[in-house]
C-alpha cells in the first residue's frame, strides 16, 4: 500500500492480514456475526476504494481501523432503532452467563467509550495510535478509557454478573468498599 | 497524585510506572481498578466469536468489480418523470465516449494474458517535477499473478490459486529462501479494468472519446471531482488500450502522475509463475 497500486496483491495479502483481526474488532463492535461480516465487507471495500488516498503517514492497520471506526459510526446511526430492541429483549432474559453479560456491558457504553476501550485494552493499541484513530486528543482517549472501565464496572455490579466476581473487602480495605 | 489520575494511567498504559505502583500498594480502591481492568481486558479479549464465513471474501471481490450503477438505477426509479430526464442524463454521463469506454472494459475481462509496467513519480501524489519512475511489473494469467518491484515496493512475489485458496510466495532476504503462506476460500482476482482504475470506476462522472490517429482511440475518463482524470490509447481493432496515464489537475493544468504500459494476450513464460523464478539470480 505504498502507492495507489492496481496490484491484486494489495487486496489478497490486506485480506490475509487483517481480515479476521478486523472481523473479531467488528465483533466487538456489533455484538452480531452478520453485521460484523458486513462491516468487516465495508471496511475492505472502502479501503480498496481509497486505496490511491493511504500515504503511509500512518501504517496500514491503523488506517484500517480508522475505516472501521467511520464505518461503525455510520453502521450505529443507521441501526440505532433495531439495536434497541434487541438489548431490550436481551435484558429480559433471566440467568445470563458471563458472556452475554460482558457483551451487554460493552453494549450499554457510548460508542466513543466503547470505541477507546476497545483499541487500547483488546486490539492493544497504545494510546497514542488510538487518538490518531479516533482524531481525538491522547488526553481525551485516556479519560475515555478510564470511564469505560467504570462504567463497565457500574453496569456490572448492578447485574453482578461475572462469575466469581465480588467486591470482598479485606481488613485493609475496610470503609472503601461501598465506593467501588 | 489523585486516585482518578493514577486511574487514569492504569486504564491506558501497558507498563505501570513507578509512583503508580507505590500508589497501589497503600490504595485498595485503585488496586480494585486495577485488578477490574485487566479482568474486563482479558473477558472481553477471549469473548467467543464465530468464525467469519468465506464469503466475505467473495463478496468484497464481487462488489470491488462491480461498477456503481446509482445514476441508472436513480434513472429507473424516476422513470414515470420522462423520458427527456434520461436523454439529459445520457448526455451528461457521456453517451458514446461512455460507450466506447464499456466496451473497453469488456474486452479487458476476456483476455488470456497481461503484463503490465507501472510507472509513477516518487512521493505518491506529487504531481511536481521529476521523472517518472518504473515501479513494478505484473503478469497475470488465469489464477495466477505475479509481481516485480523494488524491495520497498513489496519486492517480488507471486499467487497463484492451490485448491481452495491462495498461495503466497515470496523471497525472504533473511533465510535466503522462497517463504510461503496460504490463505483458504480466497482466490486470485481476475484481471480487469477496476484494478487499473477502480477509483474512475466508483465515480465516474463524465467520459471523452476521440480518434487520436488511424491507429488510436483516445478514451478519457474523469472522475467525479473534476481533479483527476485516466486516459487510455486504445487501439480500434482490439478495443484494447496499449497505454494509460493518470492525470491531476493542478492550477488548470493536466500533470501526469502514474503511466501503464499494457501488453495482452501474449505467451508468458511457464517459469514467471514458478516459485523458484523468486530467488534472485547472481
Amino acid at each position: 500500500m505504498k502507492n495507489p497500486r492496481s496490484s491484486p496483491f494489495e487486496f489478497a495479502e490486506l485480506y490475509a492480514e487483517y481480515g479476521q483481526t478486523l472481523y473479531r474488532f467488528c465483533y466487538r463492535l456489533t455484538g452480531n456475526r452478520t453485521e460484523a461480516e458486513d462491516l468487516t465487507q465495508d471496511v475492505f471495500v472502502v479501503a480498496l476504494r481509497d486505496a490511491h488516498r493511504f500515504r503511509g503517514e500512518a501504517n496500514v492497520r491503523t488506517w484500517l481501523y480508522q475505516i472501521a471506526i467511520y464505518q461503525a459510526r455510520s453502521w450505529r446511526a443507521k441501526r440505532r432503532r433495531e439495536r434497541t430492541i434487541r438489548t431490550e429483549q436481551a435484558t429480559s432474559t433471566s440467568g445470563m452467563e458471563t458472556r452475554l453479560a460482558i457483551e451487554q456491558a460493552l453494549d450499554s457504553l457510548p460508542p466513543k467509550l466503547k470505541h477507546a476501550f476497545l483499541l487500547v485494552k483488546v486490539e492493544q493499541f497504545t494510546s497514542l495510535e488510538a487518538a490518531d484513530i479516533l482524531k481525538l486528543p491522547e488526553g481525551t482517549v485516556k479519560f475515555h478509557v478510564y470511564e469505560a472501565i467504570k462504567q463497565l464496572k457500574a453496569f456490572l455490579e448492578d447485574r453482578n454478573a461475572i462469575e466469581g466476581y465480588e467486591i470482598a473487602p479485606t481488613q485493609s480495605d475496610a470503609g472503601v468498599t461501598n465506593a467501588l | 497524585m489523585h486516585c482518578e489520575q493514577i486511574q487514569i494511567q492504569i486504564s491506558s498504559a501497558n507498563v505501570l510506572d513507578a509512583q503508580v505502583e507505590e500508589h497501589l500498594q497503600s490504595c485498595a480502591n485503585c488496586r480494585e481498578f486495577h485488578r477490574f481492568s485487566n479482568e474486563m481486558m482479558s473477558k472481553v479479549g477471549n469473548i467467543d466469536i464465530p468464525a467469519m464465513s468465506p464469503r466475505v471474501y467473495e463478496q468484497v471481490k464481487a462488489r470491488r468489480s462491480k461498477p456503481r450503477t446509482k445514476v441508472v438505477e436513480f434513472g429507473l426509479g424516476l422513470a414515470s418523470v420522462s423520458l427527456a430526464v434520461l436523454v439529459i442524463g445520457a448526455m451528461l454521463s457521456g453517451g458514446k465516449a461512455e460507450a466506447a469506454y464499456r466496451q473497453m472494459r469488456t474486452q479487458m475481462t476476456k483476455v488470456t494474458s497481461v503484463h503490465m509496467t507501472i510507472y509513477w513519480r516518487p512521493g505518491q501524489g506529487n504531481v511536481e517535477d521529476g521523472p517518472l519512475q518504473r515501479i513494478y511489473d505484473l503478469w497475470w494469467q488465469p489464477s495466477a499473478w505475479r509481481e516485480k518491484a523494488s524491495r520497498r515496493e513489496g519486492g517480488d512475489r507471486l499467487q497463484v490459486a492451490e485448491g481452495t485458496g491462495i498461495k503466497f510466495y515470496r523471497y525472504d532476504e533473511t533465510s535466503k529462501k522462497v517463504e510461503s503462506s496460504e490463505e483458504a476460500n480466497m482466490n486470485p482476482s481476475d484481471f480487469s479494468l477496476e484494478m487499473v482504475a477502480k477509483q474512475y470506476m466508483d465515480t465516474p462522472a463524465k467520459f471523452e472519446e476521440s480518434p487520436l490517429d488511424d491507429k488510436t482511440n483516445l478514451i478519457i475518463a474523469i472522475n467525479k471531482g473534476g481533479w483527476s482524470r485516466m486516459k487510455f490509447y486504445v487501439d480500434p481493432s482490439t478495443n484494447l488500450p496499449y497505454k494509460a496515464d493518470k492525470e491531476y489537475q493542478t492550477n488548470g493544468t493536466w500533470k501526469i502522475s502514474g503511466h501503464f504500459d499494457f501488453e495482452f494476450n501474449r505467451p508468458i513464460p511457464k517459469s514467471m509463475f514458478d516459485p523458484s523464478d523468486l530467488v534472485p539470480r547472481p
